[in-house]
């Protein structure tokens, strides 16, 4: 389809930010930006995951106070403390997360915290001009069929879109900023939101659309602006730019981290864990081998269906399609609790809520798995924890010190250690560096060399893309729950990206 | 993408339409669970008939219904207020000493003399309000967890009673008494008409005061309330502070009844785990955000009529408890059933992948 032309000219400016910068614990990940929003316009907002998009959406939205930097919506400068002083001022966000009570209705949702009111003050909620307004925002969105009593429990995700859109619109918003509203959509439900957004481009409102999924990005957007490490590298009118352009704008990045040779004496030996047309409700078809001795990365969006892959593979997701096999012989894990039986290790994505008890000590969460699954070793294993521990160079006053109170990359070390105790067959790592400092990334990388080394498959999901260029012996890229192809060891990021978006589709499949 | 026609006049096609509903999670047209509880009350009702005719009575007698109308009085006042307190989010487990607070203080105060009235009601309702006022601050502000806040301030009610009264105290006056004894056309008690009342008020609160909403609101998600500016303080040292004050009011029912204060009658009677079924039962999230004062009068009336029901058939006491919870515990199981789906499947989860080729466009419902 063609780029969306507003009606209106796009002359008056919606909100201008200057100077937006915001540090965390010293760590600078927004640094001096600028941003110009004009009425009617749909400004793209495009890089890499921790390229600071979320960040300055968050501190527009008001949910972050920025350190320095000035917004003015309107022509009036603003300060934001709390999202709803933003929602005043006419700036609006959909978050991916959607902020919606699923027990109530959609017009209670819309009108939650500012309910009209009939005579007065302390009159009674009037829910009949509830109803009422709640439909006439919906009918203006171009949305057919929705009540405004139905519960937001038995709304689809595009309709649950639908009604958070709704309550942007019923602030009067000037600016309302997407984050990746297609991630959840199927592709016949992004064809209404396109709709919906034209309708608001017509009114004057300006739309910031962060994706990762350029053909959106270029089906929607008149400006483009594009950032990298928390610095801003262009703002381009959408019709001046190629995909392959945006790409090597959004990528291109000194190599700051150092990843270990691959070291010559492992040699891939046989498959290891073969899965062949593996499905169910979150991937379909995958098919994929992975030798002993050899990393395989898998790269793709959030959403992807990466973490559900590895989650597939573990047990946590029964599989309704396709076969896995462990060593040859055909593996069936319907629980995680078997995937560990069978000598699979799991390294999750979040490590806070699904990989440690923080409140429980080192030794306790290193044995966790241990004590577990195999009870009768966990003599052996609490003997040789102290060693393992140490080895991976785990800086802790005592091994019964609380994990809460570890370093980021601390806490990965233990999680490691609580997984190498079962002497694992293959190790399925869901972003393994996440959120931990350079030395212990480091650590990590030469802690997967040294499996390889005994033999151990490793399938590991990243969205750092030179992680997965620089660890892996081969690349897979995962698209909308599929495999969408296979990259060797050496691939640029920018092909990596480009199938990753589907902004080569044709060329990759 | 049809791009057509003029965007600002095209309303979204039927097919759209019928799309998107298909994809709505499944179920969406369940009984809910009110009508649900109603369904399982008529039918206790029928069986219980069936029973009291065996043992050769009438269970629509005017006398029964007087009964269990009488019996559903005082629980269901503290469950109206257990109601607000658990749909906000908290839960309230002073209840039964809150109730033999109030019994001693208003019999104390009327020492059986009808003048006393006003000023021993008062005085029972504002220390109530003062009990649950200071549940509600270390809920809200302190951020101590309703069960445990209630547990401490029960605990210290029940202290204060055991160190001051020993036995009965006071006595109700007989304008209270010759309360508790009237009603009307026979039928139908006082009592019952003071919990309808209360009944309607607070549905009525709660359904259109903004007050009522962002109770809901609070119970179903505190952080996305917070998001939309709702304040927290406000909504749960209400619903705190109206609980026990119902409660109050529960009990110059039940001392109506009785003609005594009593130190211990609160906790004989067990109100704080029956209120807590009653309102489980009646179909409200124990987790909060999604219940109806409705839905507990049903939950209210099935143990009256069961109560009712096996006192006529002289059942043993322990064996009483063993149906009640039977009851709870399978409706409970069956609202378990209603599990939250938190990652919408992408693909249809049975049969054949239709599309194996990768990188093909996500495919439309299967299975």
């Amino acid at each position: 389809m063609p780029p969306i032309t507003p009606v209106k000219d796009p002359v008056e400016n919606a909100l201008v930010a200057t100077g937006m910068t915001k540090s965390f614990f010293g760590n600078t990940v927004l640094d001096g930006l600028d941003l110009t929003l004009r009425a009617g316009e749909v400004h793209g907002l495009v890089g890499e995951n921790g390229a600071g998009k979320s960040t300055l959406m968050k501190m527009l939205a008001g949910v972050y106070t920025p350190d320095s930097g000035t917004i003015v919506v309107g022509g009036d400068e603003v300060s934001f403390s709390h999202p709803v002083q933003a929602q005043r001022a006419g700036v609006s966000t959909v978050f991916q997360e959607f902020n919606l009570l699923l027990e109530r209705t959609i017009a209670e949702n819309i009108w939650l915290g500012r309910e009209p009111r009939r005579f007065g003050r302390f009159g009674p909620v009037d829910t009949g001009r509830m109803r009422r307004d709640t439909e006439e925002l919906l009918t203006g969105l171009g949305v057919a069929g929705l009540k405004a009593g139905t519960l937001v429990r038995n709304l689809s995700v595009a309709e649950q879109q639908v009604v958070e859109i709704a309550k942007a619109v019923s602030f009067d918003a000037k600016v309302i900023q997407m984050d990746e509203p297609t991630a959840a959509l199927a592709d016949h439900e992004v064809e209404l939101l396109y709709s919906i957004i034209r309708r608001l481009t017509d009114r004057g409102v300006a739309i910031v659309y962060v994706s990762h999924r350029l053909k959106e990005i270029f089906d929607l957007c008149t400006t483009i602006t594009i950032l990298k490490d928390g610095e801003h590298v262009a703002t381009r009118p959408a019709a001046e730019l190629s995909e392959s352009e945006l790409v090597r704008l959004m990528v291109g990045r000194p190599l700051t981290t150092y990843f270990p040779d691959k070291p010559l004496d492992v040699t891939v030996g046989d498959v290891r864990l073969a899965l062949s047309g593996v499905g169910n409700g979150y991937v379909d078809g995958v098919s994929l081998e992975v030798r002993a001795g050899e990393i395989v990365g898998i790269a793709g969006l959030q959403g992807s269906g990466r973490t559900e892959l590895l989650e597939t593979v573990f047990g946590v997701h029964p599989v309704s399609r396709g076969s896995i096999a462990l060593d040859g012989s055909p593996l069936k894990v319907s629980s995680p609790r078997q995937g560990v039986r069978a000598r699979l290790a799991f390294i999750t994505e979040d490590r806070k809520a699904k990989g440690l008890a923080l409140n429980q000590s080192i030794l306790d969460n290193a044995l966790g798995v241990v004590r577990a699954v195999f009870p009768r070793r966990t003599g052996t294993a609490r003997r040789d924890m102290p060693g393992v521990l140490s080895g991976l160079d785990v800086a802790a006053h005592s091994l019964g010190q609380e994990v809460q109170f570890l370093s980021g990359g601390n806490q990965q070390k233990v999680v490691l250690a609580r997984w190498l105790s079962i002497d694992p067959l293959v190790v399925l790592m869901d972003e393994p560096t996440r959120g931990i400092d350079v030395g212990a990334k480091h650590r990590v990388y030469e802690l997967m060399r040294e499996l390889t080394r005994q033999g151990v498959a490793v399938l590991m999901v990243s969205s750092e893309l030179p992680e997965v260029i620089g660890m892996s012996d081969r690349i897979l890229v995962m698209r909308d729950g599929r495999l969408a192809g296979e990259l060797s060891a050496g691939a640029s990021e920018e092909a990596v990206l480009a199938m990753a978006t589907g902004a080569a589709s044709e060329e990759a499949a | 993408m049809s791009a057509a026609t003029d965007p600002a006049t095209s309303v979204e096609s039927r097919d759209s339409v019928r799309r998107r509903r298909a994809a709505r999670p499944r179920g969406a047209k369940q009984l809910d669970s009110t009508a649900l509880i109603y369904l399982v009350l008529v039918g206790v009702i029928i069986v219980s008939t069936v029973l009291t005719a065996l043992e050769g009575r009438n269970f629509f007698s005017q006398g029964n219904i007087w009964a269990v109308l009488t019996a559903m009085s005082v629980l269901g006042l503290i469950s109206i207020g257990q109601t607000l307190v658990i749909l906000v989010g908290s839960l309230d487990l002073s209840v039964p000493y809150v109730v033999s607070l109030a019994t001693v203080v208003a019999a104390g105060g009327m020492k059986g003399l009808d003048g006393n009235i006003p000023a021993a009601v008062f005085n029972t309702l504002a220390v109530c309000a003062v009990v649950g006022l200071a549940m509600g601050l270390l809920v809200s502000v302190l951020h101590v967890h309703g069960f445990i806040a209630s547990l401490g301030v029960g605990l210290i009610v029940s202290g204060y009673l055991a160190t001051n009264y020993q036995g009965s105290h006071g006595s109700a006056a007989p304008g209270l008494r010759l309360l508790g004894r009237s009603g009307i056309v026979g039928w139908i008690p006082t009592a019952f008409l003071v919990l309808l009342a209360c009944a309607v008020l607070v549905t009525l609160m709660l359904r259109y005061t903004r007050l009522g909403h962002h109770v809901y609101a609070i119970g179903g998600n505190r952080d996305v309330a917070r998001m939309s500016g709702v304040r927290i303080v406000l909504p749960v040292v209400s619903a705190h502070v109206l609980c026990s004050v119902l409660v109050g009011l529960a009990a110059l029912l039940l001392l109506s009844r009785t003609g005594v204060g009593s130190p211990t009658i609160g906790s004989q009677g067990r109100y704080d785990l029956l209120s807590i079924a009653a309102v489980v039962l009646g179909g409200t999230l124990l987790a909060g955000g999604k219940g109806s004062v409705v839905g507990t009068m049903g939950g209210v009336a099935i143990f009256a009529v069961l109560d009712s029901v096996m006192g006529v058939m002289q059942v043993n006491p322990f064996l009483k408890d063993f149906i009640r919870g039977l009851v709870i515990v399978l409706a409970v199981a069956v609202y378990a059933r209603r599990s939250v789906v938190r990652r919408p499947p992408r693909f249809g989860s049975g049969g054949r992948s239709s599309l194996p080729v990768p990188g093909s466009t996500t495919k439309e419902e299967t299975a």
